[in-house]
């Protein structure tokens, strides 16, 4: 009884004392794998010395751009609070990013100074465009000269990337590609799969931005079958376009799809127009929307599609975080529609950094090494996977939206779609 | 409107009001304001809205009073320079208050909103807000004439425009005249205002382009007449939507500039001569 008493005890004690260590091991492991998989947030505080990536660019605070891109600065602020907030370190150096925001009142000729003194007198490691192609390509040269990493945000167009420029590149795909990856390529995929419209009408206005976009989605409706009855393109007019001719010529053509490319506050101002003079078209189509739109039209805007490159409903990388800077900084995705980019862009260049210590440690922060991580990225961003091609442009794309009873719903694809599409 | 407003008191008060879109903005800012407030009736709102008139009239008199008057006491071509200097400070402060205080967005009340229907008529659809901006300018131009021409005032006003120095000799009072065209400038910017948020939209830094278009249709129409004005301003449209509409609306622009060109070659003094 005694001896087998005790083999009980020795063989219970045994199975503690190895359970025990199951347990430290397991424990021990699973610290040690998160300490081995991110090495690069550091958690305790070490003395190490600080290394500030400074990051500038404009936004226009004032002017026609303004209603697009005024409150990024307070995106900016929280982003950088945040992320300085993760005590990250890179190549044995605590890393810090400064977002310098200059205000270019929506003038190309004061953006071009500006970046000059951030290229030059700031010594920012990294730029990044303010709104619009129109001002991202007299910025090239800028980046080109000085040498420093130029990313375009809601710029891109494609003279940018056949000139041999190596400082800049962007997230979007390249969408002036006719029949390709067209601004409206998943639009019209959405169009065809409905097969509803017969007839499309194109009204543009003839700036970089906006006319690659309609170039690519005539070309893209021609493709899927719709007959093009009205096609133009329009010098812009920042002071209160009237667009009495266009809409009378519209009015007899009939159209069932009205697409506007031109920016969304002058889209606003067509459909309000268009109304006033009798013409509802079964959809209208605008390429983009912005603050001022909803505003503008009210219980006018619903039904109108556009296109967006993220919406809550997407569950790629750090959208949480993304939804928390926005809350953040008291900001709402359907008003400040293009955000989600600067997201992308931050993304970009955290993922740049951390490559490019890897791959050049000897000189893990020097803008050429920088660019040249940039130039190579993959990565998963809030708007899905991202490669950086060797022209300098991406791979992101965008979604169809529509405005249903006032709210922004995601209706194409299906796996993303949070509403039907609603259509005659 | 605008043009009008913006002609009356180059020709009476002999300054550039560079301002003179701005309050057209913050005119059509503050129709907006009320007409989308839910705490009132829509009559009393339509009330407040007419009210913005005389405001705006009052507020015109002390800005001539408070910021122009000081600079006419200077020769006429330093007057001049100084009021430009001077209107294009105040429109900067006057988009920077706006923009800070009601935020960079455009603002715009639609037709539907305000209940005016679209009138179709033998098959041509007219935009009733578009009639009764017309309807506000023929009333506001036929109200003008018959004030220039009746009143003492209007009589001054246009004694001051065709000789300044003889008028003061034949007892006009030149500063109060000044004041007077200046608050009536100011109120036609309100007329303009309203009337613009209800066609079209208003924002916070588009006051500037409006001043210089005004500058091009008075330019255009004549600066001799009060009627030259209206008729630069339709002449321009017309030919603005015509070219779209005809030719191609790419160069519409550029027509127009080309017809700006040809009047000025051909009629240097614009279209209506004095």
């Amino acid at each position: 009884m005694k001896a087998s008493s005790k083999r009980a005890v020795t063989t219970i004690a045994a199975a503690g004392i190895s359970i025990a260590l199951l347990v430290v091991g397991l424990v021990g492991g699973y610290y040690a794998a998160i300490a081995t998989t991110s090495p690069k947030i550091v958690e305790k505080t070490v003395e190490l010395p600080t290394q500030t990536i400074k990051i500038g660019m404009t936004i226009s605070k004032s002017g026609p751009f303004a209603p697009l891109d005024s409150d990024y600065d307070k995106f900016n602020k929280a982003w950088q609070d945040w992320i300085n907030g993760q005590n990250m370190v890179i190549a044995n150096k605590r890393v810090k990013f400064e977002v310098t925001s200059l205000d270019d009142s929506s003038d190309a000729a004061k953006a071009v100074q500006l970046y000059t003194r951030l290229a030059t007198q700031d010594k920012v490691d990294i730029l990044v465009s303010p709104y619009s192609a129109f001002f991202g390509l007299q910025l090239i040269p800028i980046a080109e000269q000085n040498q420093v990493p130029l990313i375009m945000a809601e710029a891109s167009t494609a003279t940018m990337w056949t000139a041999g420029n190596k400082w800049i590149m962007t997230s979007m795909v390249p969408y002036w590609e006719k029949g390709l990856n067209g601004w409206s390529a998943t639009y019209f995929d959405m169009l065809e799969k409905n097969n509803w419209p017969k007839t499309i009408a194109f009204v543009g206005w003839d700036i970089p931005w906006a006319g690659d976009d309609h170039k690519s989605s005539v070309a893209l409706a021609q493709k899927m079958g719709l007959q093009v009855i009205y096609d133009v393109l329009l010098q812009p007019n920042f002071a209160n376009p009237d667009f009495t001719a266009q809409i009378t010529a519209l009015k007899g053509l009939n159209p069932d799809i009205v697409y506007l490319s031109m920016f969304g506050p002058f889209s606003a101002q067509f459909i309000k127009q268009a109304n006033d003079q009798g013409f509802r078209p079964k959809e209208w189509h605008s390429i983009e929307f912005g603050a001022a739109f909803l505003p503008t039209l009210g219980s006018l805007a619903n039904g109108v599609t556009s296109e967006i490159f993220w919406t809550p409903n997407f569950s790629f990388y750090q959208t949480d975080i993304f939804k928390q800077l926005l809350n953040q900084a008291g900001m709402d995705w359907r008003v400040w529609q293009w955000v989600e980019l600067r997201m992308i862009i931050f993304q970009m260049i955290v993922q740049a950094v951390q490559d490019s210590a890897i791959r050049n440690p000897a000189d893990s922060f020097s803008k050429a090494s920088i660019n040249d991580a940039l130039h190579k990225l993959q990565m998963m961003t809030i708007s899905g996977p991202l490669i950086v091609q060797s022209p300098g442009y991406g791979t992101v794309g965008l979604v169809p939206i529509q405005i249903q009873n006032g709210n922004i719903v995601t209706i194409w694809p299906t796996n993303l779609a949070d509403a039907t599409y609603v259509h005659p | 409107m605008t043009s009008l407003g913006f002609s009356i008191v180059f020709r009476v008060v002999g300054i550039l009001n560079l301002a003179h879109g701005d309050l057209v903005m913050v005119s059509g800012l503050f129709a907006y304001l009320v007409f989308t407030s839910d705490l009132m009736p829509f009559t009393i709102r339509l009330l407040f809205v007419i009210l913005l008139i005389p405001l705006f009239a009052a507020f015109g008199l002390a800005f001539e009073r408070v910021l122009i008057r000081p600079l006419l006491r200077k020769p006429p071509n330093e007057a001049l320079l100084s009021s430009v200097l001077v209107t294009l400070g105040f429109s900067l402060v006057l988009q920077d208050v706006w923009a800070n205080s009601f935020g960079t967005l455009q603002k715009s009340i639609t037709s539907e909103s305000l209940g005016l229907p679209i009138i179709t008529v033998a098959g041509l659809t007219v935009a009733s807000s578009r009639l009764l901006a017309l309807l506000f300018i023929v009333i506001a131009s036929i109200l003008l004439f018959v004030f220039v021409r009746k009143s003492y005032v209007g009589k001054a006003m246009r004694a001051i425009s065709q000789d300044r120095e003889a008028a003061m000799f034949l007892g006009v009072n030149l500063p109060n005249t000044s004041m007077i065209t200046f608050g009536l400038g100011t109120s036609l910017a309100a007329v303009g205002g309203i009337l613009l948020v209800i066609i079209q939209s208003v924002a916070p830094f588009s006051g500037l382009p409006l001043t210089v278009k005004a500058l091009a249709v008075i330019v255009l129409g004549g600066t001799g007449s009060m009627i030259g004005p209206l008729i630069g301003g339709i002449a321009l449209g017309s030919a603005e939507t015509l070219s779209a509409f005809f030719i191609d609306p790419y160069w519409s622009p550029g027509i127009a500039v080309i017809i700006l060109v040809a009047v000025l070659l051909l009629r240097p003094t614009g279209l209506v001569r004095r």
